[in-house]
C-alpha cells in the first residue's frame, strides 16, 4: 500500500494505492491516526488506485470516519473503483459514509459545510 | 461435457497466504471462457474466499498454528466455481452469528456477511477436527 497526502484549504487529501487488507490495514489506521494528530478532521480518502479491499480495510475507514466526526469533522471517500464501491453498497455503509465521484466534489462538500459557519460568524 | 478442473493445495493458515489463495482462484478462472461480468465474478469469489479464510485464521485457529486444505473446482453444467475449504480449528455455529446491524455503521463483523452476499451458497459443516466450508457461485 502506498500513501500520498497533501492539504488543500484545511482539507487533508489522502491517496491510497494498492491492496487494503488484513496484512496492511494497520498501516492505513496509523496514517489516519497521524492525520488526526495534526488536528486535521476534514479528510478525503481517494481510493481510485485501490485494487482490493477486504473487511479489515472497511473497518479502518469506518473507524477513521467516526473519529473525524467525534471532533466535528468528517472523512469523505472519493473515486471508488467498482469492486470497492460494491462492498460499501452490500454493507449499506454507502449510506453512512459520504462518497463522491471526484476529489473536486468532495472538497466542494467541505466548502459547502463551512459556508453556513462563515456566514454565521459574519452576521 | 468437459471434465472438471480442480486445484488442491494445503497451506499454513496465515495472513500472508491469503494473496496466494486469491491468485489460485484467478488462475482457475483463466480457464473459463470469457463471459460478461466474469471479472466482477472472479473478484467477488476471491473476496468471499479471502473473508472465509480470514475467519478461519482469526476464530477457528485463534491466530495459532493451523492449515487450510483448499479445493478449487470449475464445474461445467451449470458453469460454476466451487471452493471447499477444510480446517481443523475450533468449530462454531454459523447460524448463531448475528448479521451486522446495517442501519448502524460498525467497525467489525462484516466479513462473513460480505462472503454470504457475494456467493450463491456458503455452507459450513462443523465436526471435531474437521470443519468444512463450501463456497459456490454460478457464472
Amino acid at each position: 500500500m502506498i500513501f500520498h497526502s497533501r492539504s488543500i484549504d484545511n482539507v487533508t487529501l489522502l491517496n491510497v494505492s494498492g491492496r487494503i487488507d488484513v496484512t496492511n490495514s494497520s498501516d492505513l489506521k496509523h496514517k489516519l491516526g497521524q492525520i488526526a494528530s495534526q488536528q486535521s478532521t476534514q479528510v478525503i480518502v481517494n481510493l481510485s488506485h485501490v485494487s482490493f479491499m477486504d473487511s479489515s480495510g472497511l473497518a479502518v475507514l469506518i473507524q477513521g470516519m467516526k473519529r473525524c466526526r467525534e471532533y466535528g469533522g468528517d472523512l469523505l471517500l472519493c473515486n471508488l473503483p467498482k469492486p470497492v464501491h460494491m462492498i460499501f453498497e452490500l454493507t449499506r455503509l454507502d449510506k453512512a459514509v459520504q462518497i463522491f465521484d471526484s476529489e473536486h466534489d468532495a472538497i466542494a462538500q467541505f466548502q459547502t459545510q463551512r459556508q453556513p459557519l462563515i456566514s454565521g460568524l459574519n452576521s | 461435457m468437459r471434465p472438471p478442473d480442480t486445484i488442491q493445495i494445503q497451506l499454513a493458515a496465515k495472513y500472508e497466504n491469503l494473496a496466494l489463495i486469491r491468485t489460485l482462484i484467478a488462475a482457475a478462472l483463466e480457464k473459463v471462457e470469457p463471459a460478461p461480468d466474469l471479472n466482477d465474478l472472479g473478484y467477488n469469489v476471491q473476496l468471499a474466499t479471502h473473508e472465509v479464510c480470514l475467519n478461519i485464521i482469526q476464530h477457528a485457529y485463534g491466530h495459532e498454528n493451523g492449515c487450510f486444505n483448499i479445493e478449487i473446482e470449475l464445474k461445467s453444467n451449470p458453469r460454476a466455481i466451487e471452493i471447499n475449504i477444510y480446517d481443523t480449528g475450533q468449530s462454531f455455529d454459523l447460524d448463531a452469528i448475528p448479521a451486522p446491524n446495517l442501519d448502524e455503521p460498525q467497525s467489525h463483523g462484516y466479513g462473513l456477511f460480505i462472503a454470504k452476499q457475494l456467493l450463491d451458497t456458503l455452507e459450513y459443516h462443523s465436526a471435531p477436527g474437521a470443519n468444512h466450508w463450501r463456497l459456490y457461485k454460478q457464472f
